[in-house]
């Protein structure tokens, strides 16, 4: 059964309709890259599916539960869906450490000495034990995103979702952050991942996913995508811009 | 009445008056009638110190009743009552401080013996109470610079600039006959006649008495003209006392054929000769001795000051929390609360919501007492600011930091208290630094409502001294310090709580 699933769901903002009726699914272990134009519609997919974001109508069906089901428990579903952001969103009142440690004593519930431990386990993943005590005001960017990602992870998610995870990144710390995404997908993380990276969409994706004017025009093995066959005209022209 | 207005200062008397245009008919206390039983037995107690001499009185009408610096109980009618009970053979007598208002009543309920407070012999009081001779002559008088040759009579007081205290019987008086003196009012008993000296006002009108104190005390101006009005003074006994008021008009004749009476009376209001022409008296510009000689009673006034600070700042955190969250709130009444609470209380002046809560609430059957009342109104004032600097605050931080922890799928109340009000509250720190700068000073205003805090100390003490230049400089300066003292507190939080900024 599909981890994460999307029917028909749409999104509009008045008579603008971003979203027209997206079908997407996404299965364990799978890392899905999603592409397209510049406001194509893609960060309000991927804010539909942990509902920041209302769909106007559809379904989002996450781990066998309808999340706009009427009673449903919200936010027990979203602790396990992790999200990351393009301007990493760190709570700057707090120091990496806590950052990683708060939503795990206020969510899961963790004593202040279980959540510590697995921050710094993360941490060490991350390769950002030495920056622990740190503000984020005294971290780089790219140090920054290392951090909101462990802080996503502490949470055992089922599922990360990741809107331009690099895009605000100087070139020279991009690989940092991509490196520790790519190892997350080695360990067989479920990952939907939009960006513009395409050699990360290249090899580490499974699937990519094309999202132009609201529509998903195409789900493809990221060979397959990339490959000279692929004639789709809106595609070509996307990746002649970005290649 | 004039003077009965005066000793309780120009915020009782603007308080007064608005509870008159208010329709407030205020019954007065009516203290529990025990009829006195009269005893035979009473007068000897007394005299052999077996019971002691109860005399209610208001100490806070120099030079008839006040206090000094320590709090004893100090003027004319203190010293004439002990030296009558000491003739009178009384051994041990207690003065009992009461509201002016309390003491026909204390009288009527036997809980006092006699009533020494300035109080004029009328017929009304006459009926519930016996008085003793006349002891001192009260009533209006005219009050001009010593300079001034011209006004020597009511008549002249036409077209001229008359100084009266608001409020006060010489209003109504002089309307009635002199109506062509321009009334100068003031709001306190000093300020008329620093009205005259300075040029202000040609004349004064008031209480002859309270006059003739200021001469004494300062100089500088005359009583020309005769009494005005013709009410005079006697002590209050109950009615069935009528040895103890006889014997101490026994004494008061004696006191006032031995000259011991005219002593009295020149030691609180000069002799007859210099209050008619007393010449300015030198005085250094400032005299710190009017601080000194009152350094408890002020002390006392600044603790109020800190308390009635401390608890409406409290309240003003409150109220700007609640009406801060109000604003924000999702659902549109709770919103609406918050609008009509920030833009009602910002729109009226804050005088107004004091009086209002203090005199009008009572009308609806919500009776607080003035402490209770000031520090809600300065609450509920300054949280209407505090609820426009917390939405602001809150409103600034970052949207992606609530979205970053709902993610995480925290709630959205864990979020607020975690991770955007600890932001939220560092950028409210100068604006509410600000905000309670402001708090402090406008709390000097529920001297309105007859809280002897810091401000209303100061009043009565130019009330006693006439120095408004050194009292008014010093409480300046005190509030000057308080202000400073919170703009610094506030920075060194803010300073200490910015680590991550
Ligand atoms: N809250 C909103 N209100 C109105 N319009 C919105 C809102 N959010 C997004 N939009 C519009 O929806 C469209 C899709 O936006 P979206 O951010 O999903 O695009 P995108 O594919 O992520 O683009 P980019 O690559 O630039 O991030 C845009 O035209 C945008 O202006
Ligand atoms: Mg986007």
């Amino acid at each position: 059964m599909a981890l994460l699933e999307t029917k028909e769901i749409t999104k509009s903002y008045g008579d603008h309709h971003v979203l027209k009726g997206i079908d997407f699914t996404i299965e364990p272990g799978e890392v899905v890259a999603v592409i397209g134009p510049s406001g194509g519609g893609k960060s309000t997919f991927l804010r539909c599916l942990n509902l920041l974001e209302t769909p106007t109508s559809g379904h989002v069906v996450f781990d066998g539960e309808d999340l706009l089901a009427p009673k449903v428990d919200l936010d027990r579903l979203r602790s396990r869906m992790g999200m990351v952001f393009q301007q990493f969103n760190l709570f700057p009142n707090m120091t990496a450490l806590k950052n990683v440690m708060l939503p795990q004593m206020d969510v899961l519930k963790l004593s202040k000495k279980d959540a510590e431990a697995r921050a710094m386990e993360l941490l060490e993943k991350v390769n950002m034990t030495h920056r622990a005590h740190v503000y984020p005001n005294r971290l780089s960017g790219g140090q920054k995103q290392r951090i909101a990602i462990a802080r996503a992870v502490a949470m055992n998610p089922k599922v990360m979702l990741f809107d331009e995870p690099t895009s605000a990144l100087d070139p020279e710390v991009v690989h940092d952050v991509l490196d520790v995404m790519a190892g997350l997908a080695a360990d067989g993380m479920t990952m939907v991942v939009v960006t513009h990276e395409m050699g990360f969409a290249r090899k580490v994706a499974d699937r990519v996913v094309f999202i132009d004017g609201g529509t998903i025009a195409a789900d493809l093995p990221p060979e397959e995508f990339f490959s000279e066959s692929n004639t789709n005209p809106r595609i070509r022209s996307f990746l002649e811009k970005v290649l | 009445m004039k003077n009965r207005f005066s000793r309780f200062g120009w915020a009782a008397t603007t308080a007064a008056l608005l509870a008159a245009l208010l329709g407030l008919a205020a019954p007065a206390a009516q203290a529990e009638t025990t009829p006195a039983t009269p005893s035979a037995g009473k007068m000897a107690d007394l005299r052999s110190g077996k019971t002691t001499l109860k005399v209610g009185t208001d100490a806070s009408f120099p030079p008839f009743e006040f206090t000094d610096a320590n709090g004893t109980k100090i003027g004319f009618d203190i010293d004439v009552v002990r030296d009558l009970a000491a003739k009178a053979g009384i051994k041990n007598v207690e003065f009992v401080q009461m509201p002016f208002g309390n003491i026909v009543p204390a009288l009527q309920a036997n809980q006092i013996d006699v009533g020494a407070s300035a109080i004029y012999i009328s017929p009304e009081r006459a009926k519930v109470v016996d008085f003793s001779e006349i002891y001192y002559p009260g009533g209006l008088g005219m009050f001009v610079s010593t300079s001034n040759d011209t006004v020597k009579s009511l008549a002249d007081l036409a077209g001229k600039k008359v100084a009266v205290q608001v409020g006060t019987k010489s209003v109504e008086w002089l309307r009635q006959n002199q109506p062509q003196a321009e009334l100068v009012q003031v709001q306190t008993n000093d300020q008329m006649f620093s009205s005259v000296k300075l040029g202000q006002a040609d004349a004064v009108v008031t209480g002859q008495p309270g006059g003739r104190y200021f001469i004494h005390e300062q100089g500088g101006l005359k009583q020309v003209g005769d009494r005005l009005t013709n009410e005079n003074y006697g002590f209050a006994f109950q009615k069935t006392d009528s040895d103890i008021r006889e014997a101490f008009n026994t004494a008061l004749k004696g006191m006032q054929d031995s000259g011991d009476f005219t002593k009295a009376s020149t030691k609180w209001f000069g002799d007859e000769t210099s209050t008619a022409t007393g010449p300015a008296k030198e005085r250094s510009i400032f005299n710190v001795a009017s601080i000194t000689n009152s350094w408890g009673p002020l002390m006392q006034g600044l603790g109020t000051t800190l308390q009635i600070i401390a608890l409406s700042l409290a309240l003003s955190l409150l109220f700007g929390m609640l009406g801060g969250f109000a604003k924000l709130s999702h659902l549109r009444p709770i919103r609406w609360i918050g609008k009509v609470y920030v833009s009602v209380v910002r729109g009226t002046p804050f005088i107004v919501q004091l009086f209002f809560i203090y005199f009008g609430l009572p009308q609806l059957g919500i009776q607080l007492s003035p402490m209770v009342a000031g520090i809600l109104a300065l609450g509920l004032y300054s949280g209407s600011y505090v609820t426009e600097i917390v939405r602001g605050a809150i409103q600034s931080v970052d949207k992606g930091q609530m979205e970053a922890a709902r993610s995480c799928g925290m709630s959205s109340a864990s979020a607020l208290r975690h991770v955007i009000i600890p932001q939220a509250f560092l950028r409210m720190l100068p604006p509410l630094g600000n905000e309670f700068v402001s708090l402090t000073k406008n709390s000097a205003l529920v001297s309105f409502v007859t809280i002897s805090e810091l401000f209303l100390v100061g009043q009565t003490i130019i009330s006693r001294t006439f120095d408004a230049l050194t009292v008014y400089v010093f409480i300046g300066l005190v509030y000057y310090v308080l202000t400073n003292i919170i703009g610094l507190a506030a920075n060194a939080i803010e300073k200490k709580m910015a680590v991550y900024i």
